[in-house]
């Protein structure tokens, strides 16, 4: 059962003192004075303001962002279509040989020699039955592809230095197949 | 970029505490102008000390309205001042001036209440107002009125006490 006192005392808690009228505020602001106003807290700006503000600025920086992008894509179309237009026109012939073709320094006769192939090995890597070819000149074949790696070791036998390469390599077969 | 507004922080402040002094300052007061005024001097001087903080306890300014009101009761040199703004309201007497909102589903029970506590011996009234409006402890209530917390405490169930007996006799 609750207790009588705290029913008065949550009846008492309903009721609202008076608040203070707008003018008293306002003497108590000119009483302040400057002094009022050292301690401020920013607030936002009332919805209103918000809402004349940005309902115009919005659309507009939208849109001004679009004629941005479109502006750039545009200019960077017509640079590119000029440069091929120009690049068209340019003769093969034209094109002036390099006198200078390569600041690389060919490596002498003699260096080129010192490298030998010490050891070769080609390495299957793979093989894919690709199914059945149509041509129409040639009969149906069954395709195959082998994809092997060709490594090559070379060595200089004056300091026994060496060198690997590896290449990649395709090889198609085609079998023709028997039409009944 | 969004605007601000820069609002003072005491206007904030009095929004939530100010309804609460007046309504002490009321009880303590001899008739609403004073109240008025009572609180008006009381937040100045405290603010004025310590609003650059930008928060001020209220049981202190609780405490300098009970002092600058017995200040006033004591004096009378505003006295012919007093009785120029008092002519502006309508009820001048204590037991006459209303202290809370009447909502109008409740305006009768709102009314008896307002009238019991006003009946109240001031000594209950002022723990009363502390404590239910003024949200205090009863260490604070008894900082600020300059008594005993036991003696605060003892005072707020006495004012209760009287307050169910008074209503008790008026009709649900």
């Amino acid at each position: 059962m609750k207790d009588p006192l705290t029913e008065l005392e949550q009846e008492l808690r309903g009721l609202t003192p008076q608040a203070p009228p707008q003018s008293f505020l306002e003497d108590i602001s000119d009483a302040l004075g400057s002094q009022g106003n050292i301690a401020v807290i920013n607030q936002p700006a009332p919805p209103s303001a918000q809402k004349t503000f940005f309902p115009l600025m919005k659309p507009l920086g939208i849109a001004a962002a679009i004629l941005l992008c479109a502006g750039i894509l545009g200019s960077s179309i017509y640079i590119q279509k000029q440069n091929s237009i120009q690049l068209a026109k340019t003769k093969v012939n034209a094109v002036p040989a390099d006198p200078s073709p390569a600041s690389t320094t060919e490596a002498p006769a003699s260096d080129l020699i010192q490298w030998q192939a010490t050891d070769r090995e080609t390495i299957l890597v793979d093989v894919r039955n690709e199914g059945v070819i149509h041509s129409p000149q040639r009969p149906p074949s069954q395709q195959f592809r082998y994809r092997y790696l060709d490594r090559t070791t070379f060595t200089d036998p004056t300091d026994k230095s060496s060198m690997h390469m590896a290449v990649p390599r395709e090889h198609v077969i085609q079998v023709k197949l028997e039409p009944y | 970029m969004s605007q601000l507004n820069q609002e003072p922080i005491w206007r904030e402040w009095f929004k939530k505490h100010g309804a609460r002094l007046l309504l002490f300052a009321r009880q303590q007061a001899r008739n609403p102008a004073d109240a008025e005024d009572i609180v008006q001097e009381a937040f100045v001087r405290i603010w004025r000390l310590y609003g650059h903080t930008g928060e001020v306890a209220p049981s202190l300014v609780y405490k300098t309205i009970r002092r600058i009101a017995i200040d006033y009761a004591r004096k009378d040199i505003r006295r012919i001042g007093r009785e120029e703004k008092a002519n502006n309201f309508e009820k001048l007497e204590l037991g006459e001036s209303q202290w809370f909102e009447y909502t109008l589903e409740k305006q009768e029970r709102h009314q008896a209440l307002e009238k019991a506590i006003q009946q109240l011996p001031s000594k209950h009234q002022e723990v009363l107002m502390l404590k239910i409006w003024g949200d205090l402890t009863f260490e604070e209530i008894g900082s600020t009125l300059g008594i005993p917390l036991h003696t605060a405490a003892s005072r707020y169930r006495h004012a209760l006490t009287k307050l169910k007996k008074s209503l008790s006799k008026l009709p649900q």
